[in-house]
């Protein structure tokens, strides 16, 4: 699973294909290379296969072809099991629409994932959720989801993924519907919390502040990707 | 040598060590849960998320659980009240006929026309040297609803469990049983007949001398009077007075079987009455075997239908498990969230339908003691809890099926789909 040489990528695809449900092809990729340590933007039109990619990387896409390694592993050759455990110790995600849990409170969503991992003691735990809320702006961490703003939602989305410590964060349109400064304000979060701590970040956006931002941006047309700097 | 071991043990230590042992697995899967996961803030979320649901759900597992409770309980109850009531009548003898009329005629002293037994009964049965006493029992006549039995003190000392004394002094008093609504100094005119509409009032005023206390019997809703009072009452002499039932109690147990084969005959019908009970019992006891086994049925269904309703409610929450995949929750976390809700929602629907049968139970007991000849008295044993302990534990297993279910379905494409 593992190869040889020390991983110098966060990700590496190669010959990868991702299929549409039909069976035909959505987006083929020849090779590239994510860096570690690197904030990294896909760009790219609405229905280009964005999501699709953050998917295929977090191990949540089983319908493509070629390989994708993260860190050196093979996901491919990785079960569902193992997946899972990967998502849950090393890959951060930042779902599009948040996908909170209405019903529970903005710290029981944060620290969800985290309590899985269960790498750390729970009050660990509980003490760096509460630290990162608290950096987030979330003030009342008991305040069930459903009662928070559409921002303050966003937010809590960041912290459920940043809380987990994993090296390496994905996130879909993480600054979608959050006015500008706002968004400025998350991605400076993200960044600093990643890339700024020796982990990637890599986002899908069409926000052109947060791309001007990035240390390396692809873009998806016309079924390839594309490295643009 | 456990099986050795578990023989010696006591049915109460059987039964206390089972219920440890069914209500520990539940506890320590569920504290294992928790110690691997907190999930309980999830469980809680889901419960207020879909609270309608749950309420429904609560319903139906508590309703059904009342109801096999309840009837359980009752049925039981009945059993043993009715035996409890005939244990003071050791032998009855009566005219040849309806065992079961005489039965309830003595015993839960339910009005009935019985044939008279021959004048010199009573005076063979009293002079029999194995006979302790033997005692008549006469009705025919009440107030307002009350009925009027005729007897004899002997008897009366025998149904309170006192030393033989005579309680009347005169043919006017009257004792008053301890569930009637008469009291000490009240008089009436009794009426004729077993009916309180039309019925004629006898002439003779009868005083009530005491308020006796509780026998335990169905003798405690009636009026007691000498039996020479209802004969006068009547206008029969003494000599010629006969009577439908005679109570007999034998010197010794040996004796009793001697004088139920002697009285058999073709002028009297001696019988046991716990005899003609265990034939009754027989006969309505396969009937009571069909209702149990449609109410545990009906409660099997009503637990299958929850789970079902788990599955499908758990069914249309695919993008919240296709978010806890992404998240990286372990298959084991997503089974053991819906077993725990699951379980949550069982374990309080069986303790509140356990709460409303006891409740029912209590309630159905007291309306049968005032409105049937049986005092019913419930009785829940140590064994009750660990059928109860023991059936939740096989829906907490059965609660696996939607867990394992969901959990293991994928959902790679909930969330981008």
């Amino acid at each position: 699973m593992t190869d040889t040489q020390a991983p110098q990528a966060a990700f590496r695809l190669q010959q990868l294909s991702l299929l549409r449900d039909s069976g035909s092809v959505l987006l083929h990729v020849d090779e590239a290379e994510f860096p570690a340590n690197q904030f990294v933007c896909i760009t790219g039109p609405s229905g280009a296969g964005k999501s699709s990619l953050l998917f295929a990387l977090a191990g949540l896409n089983q319908k493509l072809t070629g390989s994708i390694q993260f860190q050196g592993h093979h996901l491919d050759a990785l079960s569902t099991a193992q997946l899972a455990d990967l998502r849950r110790s090393s890959l951060g995600i930042v779902l599009q629409h948040f996908q909170l849990f209405d019903e529970l409170s903005a710290f029981d969503n944060a620290a969800m994932q985290a309590m899985w991992g269960a790498r750390i003691s729970r009050h660990a735990i509980r003490q760096h959720v509460d630290e990162l809320l608290l950096r987030l702006r979330i003030d009342d961490t008991q305040k069930l989801c459903a009662k928070l703003s559409g921002g303050e939602r966003q937010r809590v989305a960041v912290a459920r993924a940043l809380a987990s410590r994993a090296d390496t964060l994905l996130a879909d349109e993480p600054t979608a519907s959050l006015d500008t400064q706002t968004a400025k304000q998350l991605t400076a979060l993200l960044v600093d919390n990643t890339v700024g701590v020796g982990g990637t970040l890599i986002a899908c956006t069409h926000d052109q502040d947060m791309i001007e931002q990035a240390d390396a941006v692809w873009t998806l047309s016309d079924g390839s990707l594309h490295k643009l700097r | 040598m456990i099986v050795d071991w578990w023989l010696q043990l006591s049915v109460l230590a059987q039964d206390s060590l089972l219920l440890a042992c069914l209500l520990l697995l539940p506890v320590l899967v569920l504290l294992s849960i928790q110690w691997r996961y907190p999930l309980h803030p999830v469980v809680i979320g889901l419960l207020r998320r879909h609270q309608q649901a749950v309420i429904a759900m609560l319903a139906l597992i508590s309703v059904a659980t009342a109801i096999t409770l309840v009837f359980a309980l009752q049925e039981r109850a009945l059993k043993t009240g009715s035996a409890r009531v005939s244990d003071k009548f050791d032998l009855i003898i009566a005219a040849p006929g309806s065992q079961v009329d005489v039965l309830l005629a003595a015993v839960y002293l339910q009005p009935s026309a019985l044939p008279m037994l021959k004048a010199d009964t009573l005076s063979r049965l009293s002079s029999h040297p194995d006979v302790r006493f033997a005692a008549p029992v006469a009705s025919g006549d009440q107030i307002n609803g009350t009925p009027l039995i005729g007897t004899t003190s002997r008897l009366v000392s025998h149904l309170l469990n006192v030393p033989e004394q005579q309680w009347f002094e005169s043919m006017d008093q009257v004792l008053a049983g301890s569930n009637t609504p008469f009291d000490t100094g009240d008089t009436f005119k009794p009426q004729h007949g077993f009916s309180t509409g039309d019925s004629v009032e006898h002439h003779s005023k009868l005083d009530v001398i005491r308020r006796l206390p509780s026998t335990g019997t169905r003798w405690d809703h009636a009026l007691i009077v000498p039996v020479e009072a209802l004969w006068k009452m009547h206008g029969i002499s003494t000599h010629d007075a006969r009577v439908p039932i005679v109570v007999v109690a034998a010197k010794t147990t040996g004796a009793l079987y001697g004088l139920r084969q002697e009285f058999n005959n073709n002028d009297t019908m001696a019988f046991f009455p716990a005899e003609v009970l265990s034939r009754l019992y027989s006969v309505l006891g396969s009937i009571a075997d069909v209702v149990t086994a449609l109410t545990l049925a009906t409660q099997l269904l009503v637990v299958l239908s929850v789970l079902l309703s788990v599955f499908i409610l758990m069914r249309s929450m695919a993008t919240r498990f296709a978010t806890l995949h992404a998240l990286g929750a372990p298959p084991l976390f997503r089974f053991c969230l819906i077993w725990a809700f699951t379980a949550v929602l069982i374990v309080t629907g069986i303790v509140l339908g356990v709460l409303l049968g006891g409740a029912g139970a209590v309630a159905l007991a007291q309306w049968f003691s005032t409105q049937t000849p049986i005092p019913v008295k419930l009785q829940v044993g140590l064994s009750d809890f660990v059928a109860i302990v023991l059936f939740l534990d096989i829906t907490l297993i059965m609660a696996c099926l939607p867990a394992w279910s969901v959990s293991r379905q994928r959902h790679d494409h909930g969330l981008h789909s």
